[in-house]
């Protein structure tokens, strides 16, 4: 079975439904009377019970049927709400997550679901006994099944087919596992069928079919005059199909039902279709998701990758054109190339929106998990979420998720009080966390606030010089910020008692790192016995950065221009020496001057006269780097290198300049990294 | 074995290369073009016989010298010269070889399995020795060339001395 294909979508949807579960799990905790809640997960369940089931992976299918179980229970008020019971329900979506993430990462379950399911059970039976629990086995759930889910539509559809006479059919083709060109066989398939009746829908699509975006199986809503046993010849009588089920669709019939092995002989008891069910969860949906998927389109990520790509060469060929065309005479060839360049323009822009994703993505997950780690703490805690609608390029959002996570644990953990703590200051007993998204101009902002007990700049200031990173002396000259600025250099933990959640792992010097590397940056604001506030501060967009082309050696290389400070040309003998390293005097400061091409494996430059000198910042390193000349400044777009070639330490990718050459564009923190461990 | 499973009389069309004076031959479906040399950007902290990047159709695509990752002497690019840009699980990657010859068939039973080693390569990069009348070809196997990340970064070293050593003797 190659249900590869599907795998993907599968991974997001189920994921959706998780994620939803969750939500819903956690305002039932808060509404425990809501019904709708309930409905809601049971939905989630049953829909994720059904995807499972027809990927084959049977485990989560199973636990999600005992999930529907319990919500059924509790739907038909069999159940009361405890704390062990939402709990519980808790902990099961904890491991349909874990065993999704095997199945994406593995393709197999190996999660043991043993002990949940019991525990499951034993809430069902302990709880519902007055009544007869309503605890059937999990249906068994065929590998491959594939359902026939109806809508409004088809359903009309079904009625005025059975008026004129025609009985409405679900037809079940299997191809040989083998068989090559299945997009054929169906087609061919389809041909055969057609000559007995109508083919009204299939499962999947006709075009799904026709791109052979299908396993070895699809089902079809066939309206047609001839019995099941003349339906089945035909359609196994297409080289290829090796079993057809023909089941009758009935619109009365409820019960879940999947459609069943039809073994021959057998037609008139058909086993009937689980419409009502279906249509009930499609019913249900189609107040909000029905509506919504008429405005929204599910591309794959590759497919927007591709698109953004075409539109960078596009761009860089417009540069190109451009120059051509200042070589031209003429005002009619400049008109077409203002034209070009605005459409570019355009067209950059608007391809460059569709990789932005909202932040709810990554923020989803946090109050859960404040849910959890506040129970952990033993803290009450409340989280406000703002401007979750708020964009951010999708390869920023993969990026940003264990930054976030870390700082809000930083928040639970050593930002808030206990109850007790904060009752002594006079503060209200729940401590607050505020999670803010929003514009700033061409960045994105992401907020952290919490009111807690806040960074004491003395306490940093004394961890900072019993741990050498500075003297007493200079710790005297710091001003509070600069001081709580400390915590982000590497190796700096203030936490004496290392606690289950933040005291290991990544500091915040890796929240630093990671906004460098994606060309953000992070501010801390924090006031003792009020709070801390953290700031990051994100590109809109990856893809595309202005950047100053430089020349070293014969290469072109591209600085980001976030991480110039500014250029200079100075006098040889301006340029000393100390311990054997070169440095210059700016403006009382004490730069290191580096040689670009000979950092990068060129050789050194040669100047006579005054020397260009680029002085940049990256990470917590500062320097001047020699270059061979100053190119200009430009727009570019950002090309990954190949994976093949894997990190390459001073690179952050490469891009294609108007004369088709390749451009190094350089990673400063990385070219400096040498540097900020020498001098911190 | 896969390739002593293959039926005898099936064949295999091959793009034959020289390499300092050896006939290669690559197995047609993993290459997808072949182009003379253009300009190739360096790259700083990578080993030697990655050449660098070029630009082909707008994607970045790193170049391999052949001959340094096999520890031979690399020698000037002449007019002779040329990239053959081949697919290596999905990701493209350029060849730099002293002249592409020719694309041939060659029927699986002309293809007698390696020894263990030839022309100072390591058998295990060879898929087998092709004879065509006088000729010998040795097909590359380029998956195990460049199979991961992790062989040209980390083995490189190791390998350039072990088929250097074979290589002379």
């Amino acid at each position: 079975m190659d249900f590869s294909e599907y795998k993907d979508v599968f991974a997001a949807e189920a994921r959706e439904y998780i994620q939803s579960l969750n939500e819903n799990l956690l305002e039932f905790e808060q509404n425990p009377q809501d019904a709708q809640l309930i409905a809601e997960m049971f939905r989630a369940a049953h829909s994720l019970k059904g995807m499972a089931g027809t990927m084959g992976y049977n485990k989560l299918a199973d636990l999600t049927h005992y999930m529907e179980n319990l919500l059924d229970a509790l739907r038909d008020g069999l159940l009361g709400v405890t704390e062990e019971l939402i709990n519980t329900l808790f902990a099961s979506v904890d491991i349909l997550e874990v065993m999704l993430d095997e199945v994406i990462a593995t393709d197999g379950i190996v999660t043991d679901t043993t002990l949940i399911k019991e525990q499951l059970i034993r809430i069902l039976d302990e709880d519902a006994s007055s009544e007869t629990p309503k605890l059937s086995r999990p249906m068994d759930l065929q590998q491959g099944a594939v359902e026939l889910p109806l809508n409004e539509y088809d359903r009309e559809l079904i009625k005025e087919a059975v008026a004129k006479d025609f009985r409405p059919f679900a037809v079940t083709i299997v191809l040989r596992d083998d068989v090559l060109m299945k997009s054929v066989r169906a087609y061919t398939v389809f041909q055969a069928l057609e000559r007995l009746g109508t083919i009204a829908k299939s499962v999947p699509s006709a075009e799904d079919l026709d791109e052979e975006r299908f396993d070895d199986r699809f089902t079809v809503l066939f309206f047609t005059h001839y019995s099941p046993e003349e339906i089945r010849d035909v359609a196994l009588g297409v080289p290829e199909v090796i079993e057809a089920d023909v089941n009758d669709v009935s619109l009365e019939r409820t019960g879940p039902l999947p459609i069943g092995e039809h073994t021959e002989g057998e037609e008139d008891k058909t086993a009937r279709v689980d419409v009502s069910s279906l249509v009930a969860a499609a019913a249900g949906k189609s107040a909000t998701t029905e509506r919504a998927a008429e405005r929204f389109v599910r591309v794959e990520t590759e497919r927007l990758d591709e698109l953004n790509n075409l539109v960078g060469e596009l761009v860089i060929s417009r540069t190109q054109v451009a120059e051509v065309a200042r070589h031209l005479d003429g005002t009619h060839a400049r008109a077409a190339v203002a034209q070009l360049d605005r459409v570019t323009t355009e067209l950059q822009y608007a391809a460059m929106k569709l990789r932005m994703v909202p932040v709810k993505q990554v923020f989803d997950r946090f109050p859960r998990m404040v849910r959890d780690l506040a129970k952990n703490a033993a803290k009450t805690i409340n989280l406000q979420v703002v401007g979750e609608e708020t964009e951010l390029d999708r390869s920023l959002m993969n990026q940003i998720g264990d930054p976030l996570v870390h700082l809000i644990r930083n928040s639970v953990d050593h930002g808030l009080e206990t109850a007790e703590v904060r009752r002594e200051q006079g503060k209200a007993p729940a401590g607050n966390i505020r999670l803010e998204a929003r514009h700033e101009g061409s960045h994105v902002v992401i907020e952290i606030a919490d009111d807690g007990r806040g960074i004491d700049p003395d306490k940093i200031k004394q961890k900072a010089v019993e741990n050498g990173m500075i003297t007493e002396e200079e710790a005297a000259k710091l001003s509070d910020s600069e001081a709580q600025a400390l915590i982000f250099q590497a190796g700096f933990s203030t936490t004496e008692e290392i606690t289950d959640v933040s005291g290991r792992g990544v500091g915040m010097d890796a929240v630093r790192a990671a906004l460098d590397s994606m060309n953000g940056s992070v501010e801390i604001e924090s006031e003792v016995g009020k709070g801390t506030t953290v700031a990051l501060r994100l590109p809109l967009t990856l893809a595309i950065i202005r950047a100053l082309l430089v020349q070293a050696g014969r290469e072109t290389c591209a600085i980001p221009i976030q991480s110039v400070r500014e250029n200079l040309r100075v006098e040889p003998k301006a340029i000393k020496t100390i311990h054997g390293e070169r440095v210059i005097t700016l403006r009382n400061e004490v730069l290191p001057i580096l040689d670009l091409p000979q950092l990068l494996g060129f050789e050194a430059s040669k100047h006579q006269g005054d020397l260009p000198i680029i002085v940049v910042e990256g990470g917590s390193a500062k320097a001047g780097l020699i270059i061979d000349e100053l190119l200009g400044q430009q727009e570019v777009v950002i090309k990954s290198l190949s994976s093949m070639l894997g990190d390459i330490q001073g690179v952050a990718g490469a891009t294609v300049l108007g004369d088709g050459t390749v451009a190094l564009i350089l990673d400063i923190s990385a070219v400096l990294h040498e540097l900020s461990a020498d001098h911190r | 074995m896969e390739e002593t499973a293959r039926k005898v009389d099936e064949e295999r069309q091959l793009v034959v290369f020289s390499l300092y004076g050896e006939e290669f031959g690559l197995e047609i479906t993993k290459v997808r073009e072949i182009v003379k040399p253009r300009e190739i950007t360096k790259l700083p902290n990578v080993v030697d016989f990655v050449e660098g990047v070029t630009n082909l159709r707008g994607e970045v695509i790193p170049i391999i010298d052949l001959k340094k990752r096999f520890g031979v002497q690399a020698t000037e690019m002449t007019d002779d010269s040329r990239i053959i840009n081949v697919d290596i699980s999905n990701n493209q990657v350029g060849l730099v070889v002293d002249d592409v010859t020719e694309v041939l068939r060659i029927a699986q039973g002309d293809i007698d399995p390696p020894p263990r080693t030839i022309a100072g390569l390591k058998a295990e990069y060879i898929q087998g020795i092709g004879k065509i009348e006088e000729r010998l070809l040795i097909l590359l196997d380029v998956d195990k060339i460049l199979s991961s990340e992790e062989q040209i970064e980390l083995q490189a070293e190791v390998l350039s001395e072990e088929l250097a050593g074979t290589a002379n003797a």
